[in-house]
């Protein structure tokens, strides 16, 4: 009896004694914000994080696709093979947008998210103790905080204007007036602007693609030139100081070709571009998935892909007209009767050539329905599976020019408003014009940068994207259309939000 | 009347291992083996006894508490015994017995492991008129059998209302002198008692039936077993015996049906598919509804090895994403017993784990005796149950003209549905050795299954061995329960995926659907036709695509109990499981599906273990009418899982695939991860019982998690219940209720699968880098807020129930009600942006089931050699939601359920308040307008109906005559809305020419420029009647010696399903995303499930 009480004890100790108490949580690799950030390599990886998450201003996704859908250049129609059919994309394209709309609440998240990040990120990095070190990063993520807070402002107008990593739950942010987001915009990048280096002062091979003040002078522009939009009150004068700061940088020069900006083989290399996204999906660093998206299947014979594209995004007949026969940029679109690049007939597996037609049904389209665009061109991209490495170019050179054209000629200079748009019909062989107007530069805007994200905006600030009809758009609408309604889903998240008029 | 007789019935201690001995029939070859057997290991037990004038009862009390052995006896037999004296150490129970009965008129025997205490032959009760002084008494003579002829020995044979007694002898053969006036009453243990009038007859033979014990059934109940009868809480078992039959893809299946409250619906129709198991509905919304599986005492994670693969970045999967069946790696012919656990007072000694319900399994142990050699093996051939009605050749042609479309004509006709589906062949087998001795039992056993999926190149490879080994040491004082099993299941999984989603979607299912009808398999060249770029060849996916998936789990778990002083023990349970899960999957170069790829492989592993430290305290006695069985334990369980995964193409030969990565050229990602938990439980559980009469348990665990927040670190979880036995209450005087019993309970249990680290800051690196200078930086960015309120889901329950037997027991049921209430749930919610996240894990809303349980089961018919015994189950519950909002956030609704591939961003299933969970939400469709469009309720987005049944119920039917059984499984569901996603994508015009639709598209009069919409159009009835299974089987009487069971079986499974459901089957969790919950009632593109036939056999060596 002894023994066995002996043993009993012996197992019982043994068993209890072993038995931790401990609840914490073993963390197995993941860090915590406050003891990381010891150095510029640490900083520099989560503000590669905020660029990595702005990506999508450029990328296939929304919110590119809702820059660009509601307006005369860009369409997704559903296909009649099935496929693509969505009514998100087709309110949109209608100007019939409510407040449920998928895409829009996607583009909502993924701006958002940009600024959330870039608040938690900057909040950690000034609290950091080597803080000082920091200074570029901190004007980069400030910058690119401001970035999204512009696209918030642009497609939301008033929006909640947070600069806090964390939001506390009995201390929700109530909207900012649209006015209010512009002043913070401004200031943020005229900030950041101040501590960025200058393009001519870093090595491009190494530093490309980061913010340089010129690029941030480039989205400066692009904000004074909305300011009417946006406040009510024309910045004419400051978008042309911008422009200049660009100009006389002497960093940057218009590309022979407007395709040359958009070649994977000229990526940190162009003179042209002032600010892109880099993009290698071999390196598992984004991906470019233009032409999966938007060209036909029958690309993948014409440009020997190693995939079939998915016939998606198409262009329609408004956008091909704008241009002139000879103008180079018209080969940037896909229309009519398809060629292989040796000449011959691109045809089916029927020997029926492929023949592009203007889009007439946007639920059931035949799949040669609309025009395609195509500035991501294949000629020299590395393919990893259906993705290409050709970098998402943001703003270029020809942006500022145009820029100044227009803010030159709203603010009575009409001369500098010729030269400047001759400089870019001259370069793609359009015919230079004798004189220019309001319509000239709308519609040389629209020819040099379809799909580039910047329509909508041109659209509106010109008035035409209510007062003007086309394909699938028939009927006029009210300026409120002109503003994207608070994405239900944010309203139930936080009650203070106010709605947009007219949602 | 009733008390009276019911205390004068044969009584006897019960234990599990009696109980299954008793239930078997008696048949001549196992009691005399097991006399001979046993007799020695019993008499050999050690008794110290010190008792003077004490009555036989309570030495046989004193001498049941110090050993094993039961005795059984009939009270009536105990009247005018000489008290008993006797001084005793460390002796033979055989000595023991034969010194009290001395100077008795009683003798014993050892029966199947009992002692069975009867009348001595020769001699007449004391106090028993020396001479009959009747006038005209007869000698009746005669044979006392069981209902299959079998003699029975030592049934006693009484004169009503005299003291005439006698014996059977070892042949069941009697004699005894009655008035030829008077009536026989024949009894024995285990059996119904028969009275029987002598009418002069000399001649009598009687057949006595089987006594319904399910009364005194143990019920294995979390840390423990208790009688049935004793039980205040909602269980319901099922031993082995009962189990569904034939050849199942998953250990859940052996339950469906068979238990109200728990619908078990498969997720698809492959091997070792994943089961939707719920226990009175569903309580959480987002997070796990899965009850918690606990085998052989160590509780398993059930939300460890997912495997997913996804291919495009597009979103779409090729592959399958079920999750692993928590059970796949146990052989069903292992398993002893499986307990449901669905009320708060029997699910609270779970705490945090218990809201869903527990699942509790045992698996079988060894008998003592000579040692058995058991095989079972079984012969499986299964086919598709039900194409889907697509467009054949001929019809595509014609319509496709008729509506004006290019035509892709490939001159062939094929129906694509053939070409994947095949005739599948399966084969089972299992083999067991069993047996031991007083000290020692021991069962091992391994199985081997080779299971062929009904589609082709699919197919499941299954070992496992299981050791149980139980040792009493120190007087039986120390016992050791050693239980161990290791499982491999080797498959390969069909491509066949549904959560095909955009235009580049496709898996091989959906390809036999949608692929053009006029094309042959191969081209002229031999090679696979495909219809670039998105249709690929249905057959091309059996050779191209490869996705293997091997799963193993070792379970090991060593029991220790000690009696440290009568009445307490203790026990210290040490359990290990390690459990892992390898994916690997290959894309050809050739096939369009890796587009532009050039071969894809994707290598998972995913890895876990835990370790399970309990020490339970067990106070068990009796004084009086009083029993008291009182446990007190605690608990540590630590979890640590790790996983990693990588992505290459580009190879040069389609041969490296995962074996050698080297040969890829782009490595596409690599990833890995680690987590753990540890929980750290205190519980108590007091079981009172009066007079059997009342009985009362208390429950409470305290459980601490690191998964919780640093605020909410430990939770309380208690319950309690009560029950009466109105029966056993003298006023109570209704005959023919024979066991009735109420039962209240209420009770607090949680829920804690809320994933790890959810509730601190993190930062870590992203998949995704970014390139600067040409050089690829890692991102390293916050993935998610601290919350520190975080906690498990909360579940108040109330439960009230009514036991109750009828005739005898021979019907018996049960009768339960229950409201629960689930609080602080675990709700992604959306954050307020701007935020690094977009959601966040909160406790936040509330959902309410309640319903009724109706159990009903007995025997039907039993005369001669033919019985028919049938189970019926019915319950009903209603779910629905209360509150997505608490003090902080505030929710309206969630949506749920993507309608995938057919309306991108828009959503089936609504969740909000005042409504069920599976409530559909849209579009009322009102019919056609004149253009062939459709045409909807103005009202705009409405309520469309729910997918959860109004009620689902199961029956079960054994029919036994002579040596030939035959048992029915019908199961069904009732009130239910399915959407058919299916249909809704292959149902439109539009679909052509580029994809194949379904038949309806020709008179449905819809225009091809409807474009597809979800509607309730696509809603339809779910409700159906399926027979699960049918079993004939026949047991062939062997006279050698060595054998002592032969079976032969044929199985039907899945024979016939009524239903008004148009596409596969009405019964689906189609939408079995890697993560989060499937909402209910969503058919899209499943594994189709197969019609099986079985010949199967058992055998027993001794």
């Amino acid at each position: 009896m002894n023994i066995s009480y002996k043993i009993l004890s012996v197992i019982l100790l043994a068993f209890l004694s072993t038995a931790c108490t401990k609840l914490d949580e073993e963390s197995f690799g993941r860090l915590s914000p406050a003891t990381y950030y010891q150095n510029e390599k640490e900083a520099n990886s989560s503000v590669a994080g905020i660029y990595q998450s702005l990506q999508q201003v450029q990328g296939v996704s929304s919110p590119w696709t809702i820059s660009v859908e509601g307006t005369d250049e860009f369409i997704v129609p559903g296909r009649a093979s099935g496929g693509w059919f969505d009514p998100n994309n087709i309110d949109i394209m209608q100007h019939n947008v409510k407040a449920d709309n998928q895409t829009i609440a996607g583009a909502w998240i993924n701006i958002f998210s940009e600024i959330g990040i870039a608040n938690a990120v900057l909040e950690s990095l000034k609290s950091s103790p080597a803080a000082d070190k920091f200074k570029v990063q901190i004007a980069e993520s400030r910058a690119l905080r401001a970035y999204g807070y512009f696209y918030a402002m642009d497609f939301w107008g008033n929006v909640p204007l947070v600069t806090v990593g964390k939001i506390e739950q009995n201390n929700l942010p109530a909207t900012t007036a649209r006015a209010d987001i512009f002043k913070f915009v401004e200031t943020e990048l005229l900030a950041a602007a101040a501590d960025l280096p200058a393009a001519n002062t870093v090595d491009k091979a190494s530093y490309y693609p980061r913010l340089t003040k010129e690029a941030v002078y480039s989205l400066l522009a692009m904000t004074y030139l909305n300011a009417e939009v946006y406040t009510g009150t024309a910045r004419w004068a400051e978008a042309i100081a911008m422009c200049n700061n660009v100009i006389n940088s002497g960093a940057f020069a218009l590309e022979a070709n407007v395709v040359d900006s958009f070649k994977a083989l000229n990526k940190g290399k162009t003179k042209e571009v002032i600010f892109a996204f880099s993009i290698d999906p071999a390196k598992n660093s984004g991906s470019n998935a233009y032409i999966l998206y938007s060209q036909p299947a029958l690309d993948q014979q014409r440009y020997s892909l190693p995939f079939a594209p998915a016939n998606g995004f198409s262009t329609q007949k408004e956008a091909l007209d704008r241009y002139e026969t000879q103008d180079k940029r018209i080969s940037l679109l896909q229309y009519g009767p398809q060629f292989n690049l040796n000449g011959t007939p691109l045809v089916d597996s029927k020997g029926v050539q492929l023949n592009l037609v203007n889009c007439v049904s946007f639920t059931a389209a035949a799949d040669n329905e609309g025009y395609r665009v195509l500035k991501y061109v294949p000629e020299g991209v590395t393919w990893t599976g259906p993705y290409g490495n050709n970098d998402l170019v943001q703003t270029r050179y020809a942006d500022i020019l145009l820029t100044k054209a227009e803010a030159s000629f709203r603010s009575g200079n009409t001369a500098d408003a010729l030269t400047l748009v001759n400089q870019i019909r001259t370069r793609s062989n359009a015919t230079s014009l004798n004189t220019v107007t309001l319509k000239n530069l709308e519609e040389e805007r629209a020819r040099e940068f379809i799909w580039e994200g910047h329509r909508r905006r041109d659209m509106i600030r010109f008035g035409t994207y209510f007062n003007t009809t086309w394909t699938f758009k028939t009927s006029t609408d009210p300026i409120t259309e002109g503003i994207y309604p608070i994405p239900v889903t944010q309203l139930a998240t936080n009650p203070k939000l106010k709605q947009n008029p007219g949602y | 009347m009733y008390k009276k007789n019911a205390e004068t019935r044969i009584r006897h201690k019960s234990n599990l291992l009696s109980q299954i001995l008793l239930r078997m029939k008696f048949t001549f070859v196992l009691l005399a083996l097991t006399v001979l057997q046993l007799k020695a290991a019993t008499y050999a037990q050690k008794i110290s006894l010190s008792v003077k004038d004490a009555s036989l009862t309570e030495v046989i009390s004193e001498i049941r508490k110090q050993t094993k052995v039961n005795i059984l006896y009939n009270s009536s037999l105990f009247t005018r015994l000489k008290p008993i004296t006797i001084s005793v150490k460390d002796e033979d129970l055989k000595k023991v017995l034969d010194q009290c009965l001395k100077d008795q008129p009683l003798a014993y025997q050892v029966l199947n492991d009992n002692i069975v205490i009867t009348l001595k032959k020769d001699k007449p009760l004391p106090g028993k008129p020396a001479e009959a002084a009747y006038q005209k008494d007869v000698q009746v003579s005669g044979k006392v059998t069981d209902e299959k002829g079998e003699p029975i020995p030592g049934a006693t044979i009484k004169v009503k209302n005299a003291q005439a007694t006698a014996i059977s002898d070892g042949s069941g053969n009697f004699k005894i002198t009655v008035p030829e006036d008077a009536i026989l009453v024949f009894s024995f243990v285990g059996f119904k008692s028969q009275e029987i009038p002598v009418k002069g007859r000399t001649s009598l033979s009687v057949s006595l039936a089987m006594q319904d014990n399910s009364l005194n059934d143990i019920v294995v109940v979390g840390y423990g077993t208790q009688k049935q009868k004793d039980v205040t809480g909602a269980v319901s078992a099922l031993t082995s015996e009962n189990f569904n039959k034939g050849a199942q893809l998953s250990p859940q299946a052996l339950l469906q049906g068979k238990i109200s409250g728990v619908n078990v619906a498969q997720n698809s129709g492959k091997p070792g598919t994943s089961n939707t198991v719920r226990i009175r509905g569903g309580t959480s919304l987002t997070g796990s509804n899965d009850p918690l599986y606990v085998i052989d005492g160590v509780p398993i994670s059930t939300t460890a090895g997912l495997g997913q693969a996804s291919i495009r970045g597009t979103g779409t999967d090729v592959f399958d994403q079920e999750p692993i069946n928590p059970l796949q790696t146990l052989n069903p012919n292992d398993i002893e017993s499986m307990t449901v656990l669905k009320d708060a007072s029997a699910t609270a000694i779970y705490g945090s784990r218990g809201a869903n319900g527990v699942i509790v399994i045992t698996t079988k142990n060894g008998k003592a005796g000579k040692p058995m050699v058991s095989y079972n093996g079984q012969l499986s051939v299964a086919q598709v149950a039900k194409k889907l009605p697509v467009l054949g050749a001929d019809q595509y042609r014609s319509v496709i003209r008729s509506l004006n479309l290019p035509l892709a004509d490939g001159g062939a006709g094929t129906d694509w549905q053939d070409e994947i589906f095949r005739t599948a062949f399966s084969n089972d087998h299992s083999i067991s050795l069993s047996g031991g001795s007083e000290q020692t039992l021991y069962r091992t056993s391994i199985g081997y299954g080779n299971q062929q999926g009904i589609v082709l190149n699919s197919n499941l490879q299954q070992a496992n061995i299981q050791t149980n080994i139980t040792h009493n040491a120190l007087n039986n004082r120390l016992k050791f329960d050693l239980k161990l099993n290791y499982g491999q299941n080797k498959s390969n999984v069909a491509p066949i995926s549904n959560t095909v989603g955009g235009e580049a979607g496709t898996s091989m299912n959906y390809e036999a659907y949608v692929f053009n009808p006029t094309y042959d398999v191969y081209n002229a060249s031999g090679n696979y036709n495909h219809v670039p770029p998105f249709r690929i060849n249905p057959v091309s996916f059996s050779t191209d695509v490869i996705d293997q998936k091997t799963n193993q789990r070792l379970l090991g778990n060593l029991q220790t109990s000690y009696k440290i002083i009568e009445p307490l023990s203790v026990n210290v349970s040490l359990g290990y499981t390690r459990q892992s899960t390898d994916r690997n999957s290959y894309i050809d170069k050739d096939n369009p599906i890796g587009n532009g790829f050039n071969g894809y492989t994707s290598v998972q592993k995913f890895f876990d273990y835990s370790k399970l430290m309990e020490t339970v305290f067990r106070f068990n006695k009796s004084f009086g009418k009083h029993a008291l069985d009182a446990i007190g334990g605690y608990s540590y369980q630590y979890f640590y899982g790790e996983s990693n995964r990588t992505i290459a193409s580009g190879f040069l030969s389609d041969e490296f695939k995962w074996y050698s990565l080297a040969g890829a050229s782009t490595v596409n990602q690599i990833a890995s991860s680690a987590e753990s938990n540890t929980l750290i439980s205190m519980y108590g559980r007091v079981n009172y019982n009066y007079d059997s009469r009342f009985l009362f348990t208390g429950t409470v665990r305290r459980d601490g998690s690191s998964r919780f927040g640093a605020r909410n670190k430990w939770g309380y979880f208690p319950s309690g219940s009560v029950a009466w036995r109105i029966s056993q209450e003298e006023f109570f005087k209704v005959k023919a209720i024979s066991d009735l019993k109420v039962r209240v309970s209420y009770g607090v249990t949680g829920n804690q699968e809320i994933g790890n680290l959810n509730s601190i800051t993190t930062l870590g690196p992203s998949n995704n880098g970014y390139i600067i200078g040409g050089q690829r930086v890692t991102v390293v960015l916050p993935q998610q807020f601290a919350n520190p309120d975080l906690k498990w889901e909360t579940t108040s329950q109330l439960n009230v129930g009514l036991n109750f037997g009828l005739f005898a027991n021979r019907l018996h049921g049960s009768f339960d009600y229950y409201k629960k209430k689930t609080s602080d749930l675990l709700l992604r919610i959306a954050v307020p942006q701007p935020a690094v996240v977009s959601t966040q894990i909160a406790n936040v809303g509330s959902v309410e089931n309640k319903g009724i349980e109706l159990e009903l089961g007995g025997t039907a018919i039993s005369k001669g050699k033919f019985s028919w015994d049938a189970s019926v189950n019915f319950s009903r519950n209603l779910n629905k939601v209360l509150s997505l909002s608490n003090d902080l956030y505030k929710g309206s609704n969630i949506q749920q359920a993507p309608l995938q591939g057919t309306v991108s961003g828009a959503f089936a299933q609504l969740i909000m308040s005042g409504y069920p969970l599976g409530t559909f939400y849209g579009r009322r469709y009102t019919g056609l307008d004149n253009n062939g469009l459709e045409t909807y309720d103005p009202a705009g987005n409405q309520v469309l109906g729910s997918a959860q049944p109004k009620f689902i119920y199961g029956t079960s039917h054994n029919f036994t005559w002579s040596a030939w059984t035959l048992g029915l499984n019908l199961r069904g569901v009732y009130g239910n809305l399915v959407y058919n996603g299916t249909a809704n994508n292959l149902g439109y015009k539009n679909n052509l020419p580029g994809r194949n639709a379904l038949q309806s598209v020709i008179s449905d009069g819809v225009s091809i420029n409807q474009p597809k919409a979800f509607s309730s159009r696509w809603l339809e009835s779910g409700s159906f009647l399926r027979m699960d299974n049918a079993t004939i089987g026949y047991t062939i009487p062997v006279k050698s010696s060595n054998i002592s069971n032969l079976r032969v079986f044929v199985t039907g499974q899945n024979l016939f399903v009524i239903t008004g459901y148009k596409g596969l089957d009405p019964e689906v969790n189609s939408e079995v995303t890697a993560s989060g919950t499937p909402p209910l009632g969503i058919d899209y593109l499943g594994y189709p499930r197969s019609r099986t036939y079985s010949l199967g056999a058992s055998i027993s060596f001794q």
